[in-house]
């Protein structure tokens, strides 16, 4: 199987740095990390992932802003969102706007890991 | 010339003769006519011949005739009509030896009369078919003494066309006779149709009113503890009562809430059961630890009372049999309930009997009770009826519990009988259909019956049951609902997390982990069909059982549809539910799968370490925004924080931090310094702990 290419992106250098540790060390993924929305839409262009992780508060150009271009450029991006908030109002928002999957910090292993199985069984 | 006068003489005579002849036959013609075209439906085929024959014996003047006619059936010649009547044998014999000796059979296949000699007896025998275009119809047959050479062409030519006529008249005759029993019978149809329709129309218009006047009496049963409800709820609502008085209101709201729940549920069955809704579950039942499990139930309701509870065995019992436990035992709770109701002294008592020659099994509940009237006792069966209408508000009760009980028996393949003598006692027989019994396998004696094995003894009592470990979440609007499986699970050894609606129920999900998620349907906000298709298409990987009221199809197919794992209706059936957390959740004392400390590695330690050497940052840049009163700032780090400390195993950290994010989003600024206070007490710990390993 192809190591998964998964592009992290989060302002907060601590929660990529705790995601990025478990895809590696967990799930033997290849990582790339964001630190800003536009840089992540920028990488996006010219790149495909298998999973894009998308934090939603970020400063400056937000997770859903990132979400809409992501999937206008490339809509069958599996997306998935993380929020510190487990809000429905956001839940809904990222389902409606095409994303595959949303996680709650703090999150264990076994969400990302049932976002990767959802993944697997989408490809 | 004189022979030529007598020649002419005798010619002349011959003529006349004929003559005469002719004009016999023209009126046997129409004598003839006359017979068929009057004839009555009613005339017999016998009777018509018989006047046929007297025709022609006036014209033809044969010593006897004969009509034999065509059996249908077997295709046999019989003899239907003769002359003279005393002659019969002979003529039989004569026609047996027309048959035997080929004459009959030749006559058969000519369309004109054969004249032969006759067989038995020194005559000549005229045999003449009978015969339409289509078929045989019979034969004739006539004896004349004229010898074969002297009997007359011509008048045999007419007796072909008067044959001729005869049968096609009978035929006519009989095709008629065909339209109009046709015609009839359509009629008869006609008529018992409509009978049928006008009964089934008076049957239609009795459910109907059956059915008005049920309503008419349900919303009657209805209105009844319903106004008792809102009395006592505005009583409570006015404020000027004490506190005894509070309780014996809000008492009384539960007491006639849950009779007004018992009504609804029994009415539900009822409809189910009309309806043909209700599924029976077949299964093999234990029928000692059935009737064990009914002694437990009911002898604490007896002795309440007062009143000696005893189940009489009557060997030979079988061990097992085949039937639906759940409605076997609503039956038995509701014969033995009332009987324990209607009896003030004494005893109540269940016989159980096998009844070798129907092959059923006999439950017999009787009492020592009020008993029942004579006049009221064809009546009880039906629906809000119960003896008399003030043993309700003597003795409480629906008076739907035995009508669905009686129809339930039914469904089990028996019945419900009543013998009662008032002032004496009652006595119910139930019986239900077993399913096939193998008759060497029936216990003799009680310890032969209650051998333990076959079936795993079920018991509702989650305490009794082994002990599950794990958390649960259950979403339910209803907070008795929640209670109740808050309750059942929590005995079951399982953490619960409680969600009042969608919302909650998807917020908690995302946020805690859970083994199992129970989630109502029906509820506010978000219902459960909404909120799991969001948690399924999110990526949540926990079973989702759909808890629902409503059991249709439909509605199962929409709840698996939308991701659930698996079903529970309400209100809960213990073992279905017990099935359910058997199957998601681990048992106690089997390793914890939710628990991954021990498995962090190097780089993961690497981490965690990173993280700890960066607090000091996040906390300088914290008191930073305080001082500076930054609030949006300071709600950002504290979310920060919120979201990585737990994930790093610092959920303290992360939960002080989530309440003065919490505050400061609420507004509650003032509150703020108090809350620092105790996530800077969590802080300390973290790194006081990490300064110290």
């Amino acid at each position: 199987m192809a190591a998964l290419e998964v592009m992290i992106v989060d302002d907060d250098v601590a929660s990529r740095d705790l995601l990025s540790g478990m895809l590696r060390t967990q799930f033997q993924a290849r990582i790339s990390t964001m630190a800003d929305g536009v840089e992540a839409m920028r990488e996006c262009r010219d790149k495909s992932f298998s999973i894009i992780f998308l934090d939603i508060e970020m400063p400056g150009t937000d997770g859903f802003e990132v979400l809409k271009v992501i999937k206008s450029i490339h809509p069958n991006q599996f997306v998935a969102m993380v929020s510190g908030h487990s809000s429905l109002d956001y839940v809904k928002k990222a389902m409606g706007m095409g994303a595959s999957g949303f996680i709650v910090k703090p999150f264990s292993t076994s969400r990302v890991q049932a976002v990767i199985d959802k993944y697997m069984s989408e490809k | 010339m004189q022979p030529d006068i007598e020649k002419i003489e005798s010619r002349i005579a011959y003529l006349e003769e004929l003559k005469q002849w002719v004009f016999n036959a023209f009126e046997v013609g129409q004598n003839l006519n006359e017979v068929f075209t009057h004839v009555k439906a009613d005339k017999s085929d016998v009777e018509i011949f018989d006047e046929i024959i007297e025709q022609l014996e006036q014209l033809y003047g044969f010593s006897k005739m004969a009509f034999l006619v065509v059996d249908e059936e077997d295709n046999d010649f019989s003899l239907i009509s003769c002359q003279p009547r005393n002659k019969q044998n002979q003529i039989q014999a004569e026609v047996d030896a027309q048959i035997k000796c080929g004459n009959f059979a030749w006559a058969l296949s000519q369309t004109k009369a054969c004249v032969v000699h006759s067989v038995s007896m020194p005559t000549t025998t005229v045999l003449h078919v009978l015969s339409t275009k289509s078929r045989v119809r019979g034969m004739f047959l006539g004896v004349t003494e004229k010898k074969v050479d002297d009997v007359n062409d011509s008048m045999m030519s007419f007796l072909t066309m008067l044959l001729l006529g005869i049968a096609n008249t009978l035929e006519s005759r009989e095709l008629y006779r065909y339209v109009h029993e046709q015609n009839a019978n359509l009629e008869k149809l006609v008529a018992s149709r409509t009978k049928e329709l006008e009964e089934a129309r008076i049957e239609a218009e009795t459910a109907s009113t059956v059915k008005s006047t049920f309503l008419a009496n349900m919303s009657h049963e209805i209105r009844t503890p319903l106004t008792s409800v809102i009395g006592y709820a505005e009583w409570l609502e006015s404020g000027s009562i004490d506190n005894s008085e509070r309780q014996e209101a809000t008492g009384a709201i539960l007491r006639t809430g849950r009779h007004l729940l018992k009504i609804i549920n029994e009415i539900l069955d009822i409809s189910k059961i009309e309806s043909q809704k209700i599924d029976l579950e077949i299964m093999t039942v234990p029928l000692h630890n059935m009737l064990d499990e009914l002694g437990h139930l009911l002898s604490v309701q007896a002795q309440s009372k007062g009143l000696k509870f005893e189940v009489k065995h009557n060997f030979p019992l079988p061990r097992c049999i085949m039937t639906d436990p759940t409605r076997l035992k609503q039956i038995m709770l509701n014969l033995c309930s009332n009987a324990i109701k209607f009896t003030d002294e004494g005893e109540v008592s269940v016989d159980v009997a096998y009844e070798k020659q129907s092959g059923k099994i006999k439950f017999s509940v009787k009492d020592s009770g009020i008993g029942i009237p004579d006049e009221s006792i064809d009546s009880i069966f039906e629906s809000f009826t119960q003896a008399d209408s003030s043993t309700t508000r003597l003795y409480g009760g629906t008076g739907l519990g035995l009508n669905i009980s009686k129809r339930l028996a039914e469904m089990l393949g028996g019945t419900i009988q009543v013998s009662s003598v008032p002032g004496e006692g009652s006595c119910f027989a139930v019986t239900v259909d077993p399913g096939t019994l193998n008759e060497n396998e029936l216990a003799e004696d009680y310890e032969a019956f209650s051998i333990k094995d076959v079936t795993r003894a079920e018991t509702n009592d989650p305490s009794k049951l082994a002990s599950l470990t794990g958390k649960v979440l259950v979403a339910d609007d209803n907070s008795d609902n929640q209670r109740l499986v808050g309750f059942y699970l929590s005995k079951r050894g399982i953490k619960v997390v409680m969600a009042d609606n969608g919302q909650q129920a998807v917020e908690h999900a995302l946020v805690d982990d859970f083994n199992l998620v129970l989630m109502d349907m029906q509820m506010p906000v978000v219902d459960g069909l909404e909120a799991t298709e969001l948690l399924c298409s999110s990526g949540y990987s926990a079973p989702i059982v759909a808890l629902t009221a409503n059991a249709s199809k439909e509605d199962m197919d929409k709840c698996l549809a939308a991701g659930c794992v698996d079903f529970l209706t309400k209100p809960f059936d213990k073992r279905r539910l017990n099935q359910v957390l058997e199957q998601y959740l681990p048992l106690a004392g089997e390793e914890e799968t939710e628990q991954e400390s021990g498995t962090y590695d190097e780089e993961f330690e690497a981490l965690t370490q990173k993280f700890l050497l960066s607090l000091p940052d996040k906390k300088f840049n914290i008191e930073i925004a305080l001082a500076s009163q930054d609030w949006a700032e300071l709600k950002s780090l504290m979310h920060q924080l919120k979201g990585s400390s737990g994930g790093y195993g610092f959920s303290d950290l992360g939960s002080a931090a989530a309440k003065v994010e919490a505050l400061i989003k609420n507004q509650n600024i003032d509150d703020v310094d108090v809350m620092i206070k105790d996530f800077d007490a969590e802080y300390q710990k973290v790194v006081g702990n990490q300064k110290r390993a």
